[in-house]
């Protein structure tokens, strides 16, 4: 079995404990993940999803229950609390609200120059990071805020990217952008992910997405996280994922209904050329048949 | 840290004292804060004291929320009691060296806390149980004679709810961002007032940039809207006075008038 990079135990959170706004933001919360995984986080909006990933880098303090990352308990001790920050790399949402430097150069180094690291060493990974996210030379000297949205999120990325994180976790990384940007973003978290062997943990509402680069999916559903599994095993549930009002990939759903119209298929399509190819099987074994 | 920020903060209910037209509950804690400056004596204070404690019983809000107004102020009340104890002459009570402690000096000081208490207390206890956006309406209603002098109301209050209404707004933002750049490894916890002050500046500039971003929004959705200042505006919910106001304009002013009686009348003991 392969090495664990985070864990959680018995992990719950109350936002306004004691007020009129009380509420249970995650309840119960036993996952683990491994290294190297690519982990797609599914859940309807307020399901929980964006308190449990603060938990994962020691933003937020957990009401009860620990996480550990890399075997290391998060709060042991919590003057060290940044070295985590470090390892889990955080992209929150619209990460383009919180660009600040005057150059595009200045801003991605905003993060190794917290870790402490020298200035050549600096440098190369801001460098290392622009090219990862596609910004040629010419972007790094301009101010992040003449740059489109698109642009501004990739320096957003790029930030994180180059604190080197061993686990990258973006929150809803495609939210309002136009496909080919949607497109870009996703192939390039996608390359970091084989290029360094990081774990990724993708949280979006797209399933199409998830089903095409996720290698896990985790779902969350009223504060609880429901599921966790093989994308494959996972989207094969598609009756339960309809109760939860989540959807899985069109493609599985086509599949399913056709496996219940009583035709061989897979029990598990997930993509567009997977589809094909089993259609085809389908086709050519019928072809025999009827001969 | 900056959630716990309450005063000022509107507790939802629906108590009668919820329900009261914020006109009203603006002009009865005006008339309050006089009352408990009129009152000269502990009787009368505590006759005004009485009727902040009915006041909140009405509004069903829990009773902590009294201490949680009060504790940021506790180092102005300890101070002003402090002043008063040593620094009033009169009759010593007792001396010591340089130190001498009237009588009138210790009643100075437990009228004051007990005035500055109640004050607070009252103050509060309108924001807790209006909404902000009711009280300036009420404000704007209230101030509307001023139209005459050329004091542009509307435009006053128009500012003073937005205001109020990107208040929280502009809390939910500096979470997100402190949140985004610490996850960055931003440190704003250690080192010295210059570096912490340094530390500011991944924090402000986003969001100012995220401020002027939502006015510009903001100003064109409502020009969107056709808005076009307050003149011929008509509103949505319209304030109207109703027999519970009354009752709550008899309850104060038959407290008044039971302080101004205590005042003339009342036992000659613990007077200033």
């Amino acid at each position: 079995m392969a090495e664990i990079i985070i864990k959680t135990e018995n992990l719950s959170y109350v936002y306004s404990a004691g007020t009129p706004y009380e509420h249970r933001a995650i309840d119960n919360i036993n996952i683990e993940i491994e290294k190297g995984s690519f982990v797609g986080l599914i859940g309807h909006t307020g399901s929980g999803k964006s308190t449990l990933i603060q938990h994962l880098n020691g933003l937020i303090k957990p009401t009860s229950g620990k996480v550990f990352v890399g075997g290391e308990n998060l709060w042991a001790n919590p003057k060290d609390i940044r070295k985590f920050r470090f390892k889990v790399g955080l992209v929150f949402q619209y990460p383009e609200h919180q660009l600040f430097e005057e150059t595009v150069r200045k801003d991605i180094a905003f993060g190794p120059k917290n870790m402490g690291l020298s200035d050549e060493e600096i440098e190369e990974r801001v460098l290392e990071a622009a090219k990862h996210t596609g910004l040629t030379a010419d972007y790094l000297e301009k101010s992040p805020f003449e740059l489109s949205g698109g642009e501004k999120r990739r320096v957003a990325i790029a930030g994180v990217l180059a604190m080197k994180p061993e686990v990258l976790i973006l929150d809803e990384p495609t939210a309002g952008l136009d496909p080919k940007g949607r497109e870009f973003i996703l192939s390039e978290i996608k390359a970091y992910h084989e290029n360094t062997g990081a774990t990724v943990i993708l949280v979006s509402h797209s399933m199409e997405d998830v089903a095409r680069f996720a290698s896990h999916v985790l779902i969350m559903n009223h504060s609880k996280a429901v599921m966790y599994g093989e994308t494959r095993e996972i989207f094969k549930r598609v009756d339960e994922l309809c109760e939860m009002g989540l959807e899985v990939p069109q493609i599985s759903r086509v599949f399913a209904k056709l496996r219940e119209k009583g035709c061989e298929v897979p029990e598990s399509v997930l993509t567009v050329a997977e589809a094909k190819d089993a259609v085809l099987k389908l086709l050519e074994k019928g072809g025999k048949d009827n001969a | 840290m900056l959630k716990d920020i309450t005063f000022g903060q509107y507790f939802p209910g629906d108590s009668i004292i919820h329900r009261l037209d914020p006109r009203m509950k603006l002009i009865l804690i005006v008339a309050y804060i006089v009352l408990l400056f009129v009152a000269d004596g502990l009787f009368s204070l505590l006759i005004g004291a009485g009727m902040g404690v009915i006041f909140y019983a009405l509004s069903k809000l829990p009773w902590k929320l009294v201490i949680k107004c009060i504790k940021p102020i506790m180092p102005i009340i300890i101070f002003t009691a402090v002043l008063n104890i040593f620094f009033v002459e009169g009759e010593p009570l007792f001396e010591w060296k340089f130190i001498s402690i009237s009588e009138k000096g210790v009643l100075t000081a437990v009228l004051m806390c007990i005035r500055i208490i109640c004050l607070i207390a009252g103050s509060s206890l309108l924001t807790y149980t209006t909404t902000p956006i009711a009280l300036t309406d009420g404000l704007e209603r209230l101030m509307k004679p001023l139209q005459k002098i050329k004091v542009p109301v509307h435009e006053l209050s128009m500012m003073m709810t937005i205001a109020l209404r990107f208040i929280p707004t502009l809390i939910d933002e500096t979470q997100k961002i402190m949140a985004a750049q610490k996850a960055r490894g931003a440190d704003m916890e250690s080192g010295n007032v210059i570096q912490k002050a340094k530390a500011l500046i991944p924090i402000l500039i986003p969001l100012f940039v995220s401020a002027f971003r939502r006015a510009d929004e903001l100003a064109l959705a409502m020009e969107c809207r056709c808005y076009h200042g307050g003149e011929g505006r008509t509103r949505m919910k319209q304030l109207k006075l109703s027999g519970k106001d009354f009752g709550a304009a008899l309850f104060v002013a038959i407290g008044f008038a039971a302080i101004i009686l205590m005042n003339m009348f009342g036992p000659e003991v613990f007077r200033l």
